[in-house]
């Protein structure tokens, strides 16, 4: 019912443009220039099909944006999301793979590591989106596997607990801050644990490269008065209650959304983190045992969008794509305006290099002595 | 003494009198229940026996037979360590649990307290909520920056406890439990009886001195079946500790296997998980050896005799309201203040102490559930689930439970162990288990993508529970009725429909109470069964939590639980009814 009017004017546009230009499939996508004159094909698939089943890490909230564009155009689609964990998720993929048992047609995941699996049993759809071009070389690792959003990794803070000169800045201010105010600070600093979280790994794993030495001394200074979590939202719930004060490398997502909510605002902050912004990137594919192919095709193409990575900004995600600026969103971030906002050289995001997890067991374990957690 | 001698006699007596046609319905009944209950229970199981001998997930055409997951088992260096602090943390949670629940089922059940009906309704309200959702009001309330922490820490200047210690966690999880202990003793109280009781009476013995010489005694079957079910139960907790353990680095059995098993940041070690979870199996078959040790001579506790009676009421005299003052301080502590801040937080932007909570009141949450079908679809299915899966997983595990102690059936023993088996596996293992089991045995496959593979799931893993609830009502109806049905010229399956099933009416209700409301909160076994357009209330919440959607956990878990509220309700009314059926039919 919701998008009964847009479904309306599809069908009167299209009665408009008439069969011949059907015919030639290219109504749909009006303002679309460079995308194969086959595709209607894939449109005309899509409706024997009718429906898309998605695994996703990203809520289905973060894809309103993209959905909102996908009825636009597809209202014949429907779109079924199941939101899982990041590395559970195509873990499932693999065993109702392995099993022959029905499993969905896209997926969204941040799980970097696992998607290093994925790709050396080659799994996935070589689908070559002619979207591709306006995305960066780095974020496409492989055919068929598309970066759709990368999110800072945030630094949250209690306004009323800490005065603005105590709210930490970067990673070397908070060693300042926390050895100048253990009494504030210890046991009230929340991360993103190298040991539980890939994106607080690779985060962690990026400062250090980068700082070397100086890094892990700055780390060592504030990391036993951290707690390692796993999710944004419940870091964000216990900055507002005061169980912690603050907590960095945290998904942009959840703190992006308070900063909106006037009463959240009053008592939660949030700042890049301006000696090492942390990324954390998500990867969809569509799988080669989707069995509504047409659709995943469809859905993966009005994500990589010009008007898909603007409706990015409805979920509190960033887009990527390299033309869609502030002036589009907005305001809403984009990779562009955090880099911008940070410097360039500050940012860290992650690659496709399966390097970065080759000593993984090593560098979890100094991460644990650094940060004072049991071996 | 002289009932054995009669009963062994009875039975030589009446063997070969059976009409050949009723003794092949009842075969017939005996051997199906049999064969069900192997496959539902086995079906799950297999795959993961097979699992722990393979080097790569299952589903894997490399994978090759190996040992190695046994040792790797034994010289993994964290286990020791989880296994100690799951004993610990079972152990308090099934000593507070059952001692509360057994005092407060007394109390409820058999004395003259003031406001018992009252109570008797608050004190199934956390059975209701998911634990993972109680924990989270718990952590709200007096977790280091709860709202009675802080209240406390501004009075004493100090804070009074921390939740997030292992006995922390164990209270959390006692309050979670004690339903259980509370259900089981409750239908075993209020079935006592009072022919026995009024015996000591005649023979001069004081209130107290029956009540702990008769009446306590009786109540052993369902303390048994509670403290094995309560310890099992505490060995597969996971959302507790994983909500209070994780980040002060505890680790139970279940949180250990999730970050081993399914964690970030780790390959999954399926081989690992498999064999851990057969080495839960081996603890819990002994533990349930033992309980079958101690209810061997299972006549001694038989209750109800052929005639009706009238229960009566101990009277507390001047306890009566130090007993009231116990239990409201209870209700009002554990159970109404965790859950009242929940549902506050629900109707709030976001609860903190440093801001009061009327400046941030929102209706958003519920408008955000409401809005989404990823919200309303769950909440349908996960009642259907509970209603139909309720009712068939009663009956199912009736039949077994007739089967096993009320027939001459040849595999009778076995019917029971086997009953037991569930317990021992995890929800999310069973969940895993199921999932692999489709691919196995193609029938199954055709439920696969529809709730009835859950039900399936959810049915197999509730044998246990369902068990524990009406195999004690089951106890107390004494042999002698159904043996009087079949001297009459009933055969064995007449006996059961015509006499015992209606007799055990309140146990049957109280185990489809069981099952309705934990299949109405589950989720450990539909996280790996859920499938686009299946899900259930319980993974909707699990994933939001993850997430960090919290006023949507709180308005969801607020709206599950204004629906079990209702749905507990009709089912007390059953019960009333059910009871006065059974009352006419004896």
């Amino acid at each position: 019912m919701r998008y009964s009017v847009d479904r309306r004017s599809v069908l009167a546009g299209m009665g408009a443009i008439g069969a011949g230009l059907l015919a030639r499939g290219a109504w749909a996508q009006p303002a679309a220039p460079g995308y194969p004159a086959d595709y209607g094909a894939i449109i005309e698939g899509s409706k024997a099909e009718g429906r898309l089943f998605m695994y996703s890490n990203m809520s289905a909230k973060s894809w309103v944006g993209i959905q909102e564009r996908f009825s636009e155009l597809y209202p014949w689609i429907e779109v079924e999301i199941l939101e899982l964990d990041s590395s559970e998720l195509l873990e499932r993929y693999l065993a109702e793979e392995g099993t022959g048992a029905p499993t969905c047609d896209f997926l969204t995941s941040g799980a970097l590591e696992r998607w290093h699996t994925l790709m050396a049993q080659d799994e996935v759809l070589h689908y070559a989106s002619p979207e591709e071009g306006n995305f960066p070389e780095w974020s496409r690792p492989q055919p068929g596997i598309y970066t759709i959003a990368v999110d800072p990794l945030v630094t949250a803070f209690n306004k009323l607990i800490l005065p603005e000169e105590m709210r930490p800045k970067s990673l070397t201010h908070m060693a300042e801050l926390a050895t100048a105010h253990p009494d504030v600070f210890d046991g009230k600093i929340a991360v993103f644990g190298a040991d539980v979280s890939t994106a607080g790994f690779l985060a962690h794993k990026a400062y250090t490269d980068k700082y070397g030495d100086a890094a892990w001394e700055t780390l060592r200074a504030f990391g036993p008065m951290t707690k390692s979590e796993t999710s944004a939202g419940v870091v964000v719930e216990k900055i507002l209650t005061g169980e912690y004060v603050a907590g960095y490398f945290l998904p942009s997502g959840i703190p992006w959304q308070s900063s909106k909510d006037p009463s959240r605002e009053a008592v939660i902050g949030w700042d890049f983190c301006h000696d090492g912004q942390g990324m954390a990137i998500r990867t969809s594919a569509i799988p080669k045992a989707a069995k509504n192919v047409n659709c995943a095709k469809l859905w993966l193409d009005v994500t990589l969008s010009f008007e898909g990575q603007k409706g990015l900004v409805k979920g509190a995600r960033t887009p990527l794509r390299a033309d869609v600026t502030q002036a589009d969103t907005g305001g809403e971030w984009t990779l562009e305006s955090v880099t911008e906002a940070v410097g360039a050289e500050n940012i860290m995001t992650p690659t496709y290099d399966p390097k970065l997890f080759a000593d993984k067991d090593a560098y979890i374990a100094r991460w644990k002595e650094a940060f004072g957690r049991p071996a | 003494m002289s009932v054995e001698t009669t009963d062994a006699h009875l039975r030589v007596a009446e063997r070969p009198r059976f009409a050949p046609r009723g003794s092949l319905t009842a075969g017939a009944v005996q051997w199906g229940v049999l064969i069900a209950t192997i496959f539902l229970v086995f079906a799950p199981l297999l795959p993961i026996i097979y699992q722990s001998f393979l080097d790569k997930p299952l589903y894997n055409e490399a994978a090759q037979l190996t040992a190695a997951n046994y040792t790797n088992l034994v010289r993994d260096a964290e286990l020791g360590g989880v296994l100690f602090n799951t004993f610990i943390f079972a152990t308090i949670t099934t000593v507070l649990a059952q001692a509360f629940g057994a005092i407060f089922a007394i109390l409820i059940g058999r004395t003259n307290m003031p406001g018992r009906g009252f109570f008797n309704s608050f004190m199934l309200v956390p059975l209701v909520v998911s634990t993972m959702v109680l924990a989270f009001g718990w952590s709200l309330t007096y977790g280091p920056s709860g709202f009675a922490t802080l209240f406390l820490k501004d009075i004493l200047g100090f804070a009074p406890w921390n939740v997030n210690t292992l006995i922390g966690m164990s209270v959390v999880s006692a309050t979670t439990q004690m339903p259980l202990s509370f259900l089981y003793c409750m239908a075993a109280v209020v079935m006592i009886d009072p022919a026995l009781e009024d015996a000591a009476r005649s023979c001069g013995a004081k209130p107290l001195r029956i009540f702990i010489r008769v009446t306590v005694p009786l109540m052993f079957p369902s303390l048994v079946f509670g403290t094995v079910l309560n310890f099992t139960s505490s060995l597969d907790a996971l959302s507790i500790p994983i909500i209070f353990g994780e980040a002060q680095g505890i680790r139970l059995f279940m949180s250990f296997l999730y970050m081993k098993g399914l964690g970030p940041m780790v390959e999954p070690d399926y081989g690992l998980i498999a064999t851990a979870s057969l080495l839960l199996l081996g603890l819990v078959a002994l533990l349930v050896y033992v309980q079958t040790r101690i209810l061997r001579n299972e006549r001694r506790y038989t209750t109800i005799g052929g005639k009706a009676s009238h229960t009566r009421s101990f009277d507390l005299g001047r306890l009566r309201w130090p007993a009231f003052m116990l239990v409201a301080g209870y209700v009002v502590f554990f159970i109404l203040l965790p859950i009242g801040i929940l549902v506050l937080r629900a109707f709030t932007s976001f609860l903190s102490p440093l801001v009061p909570f009327w400046k941030v009141m929102t209706l958003q949450n519920f408008a955000a559930i409401f809005d989404s079908a990823t919200f309303v679809r769950p909440i349908i299915n996960t009642i259907n689930i509970s209603f139909f899966g309720g009712i068939v997983a009663t009956l199912f595990v009736a039949l077994i439970a007739i089967v096993s102690h009320r027939s001459d059936f040849r595999f009778a023993n076995q019917l029971k162990y086997i009953a037991m088996v569930p317990r021992a596996i995890p929800g999310l293992i069973a969940g895993i288990g199921v999932f692999y089991a489709v691919v196995f045995f193609p029938p199954l496959g055709a439920l696969s993508g529809t709730i009835f593979l859950m039900i399936f799931a959810y049915s197999a893993q509730a044998i246990p529970k369902a068990y524990g609830a009406i195999a004690p009502s089951l106890l107390q109806i004494g042999p002698d009725l159904d043996r009087a049905a079949r001297v009459m010229g009933s055969d064995w399956w007449g006996a059961t429909r015509g006499i015992i099933l209606p007799l055990l009416l309140p146990g049957l209700l109280a185990s489809f109470s069981l099952l309705f409301i934990s299949f109405f909160k589950e989720y450990a076994i539909a996280m790996f069964l859920v499938t686009p357009g299946t899900e259930v209330i319980g993974t909707r919440l699990f994933q939001s939590w993850m997430q960090g959607e919290m006023g949507q956990v709180a308005a969801l878990a607020s709206v599950q639980i204004v629906l079990t509220v209702f749905f507990v309700g009709m089912l007390r009314l059953a019960t009333r009814l059910g009871k006065r059926a059974s009352v006419m039919a004896r």
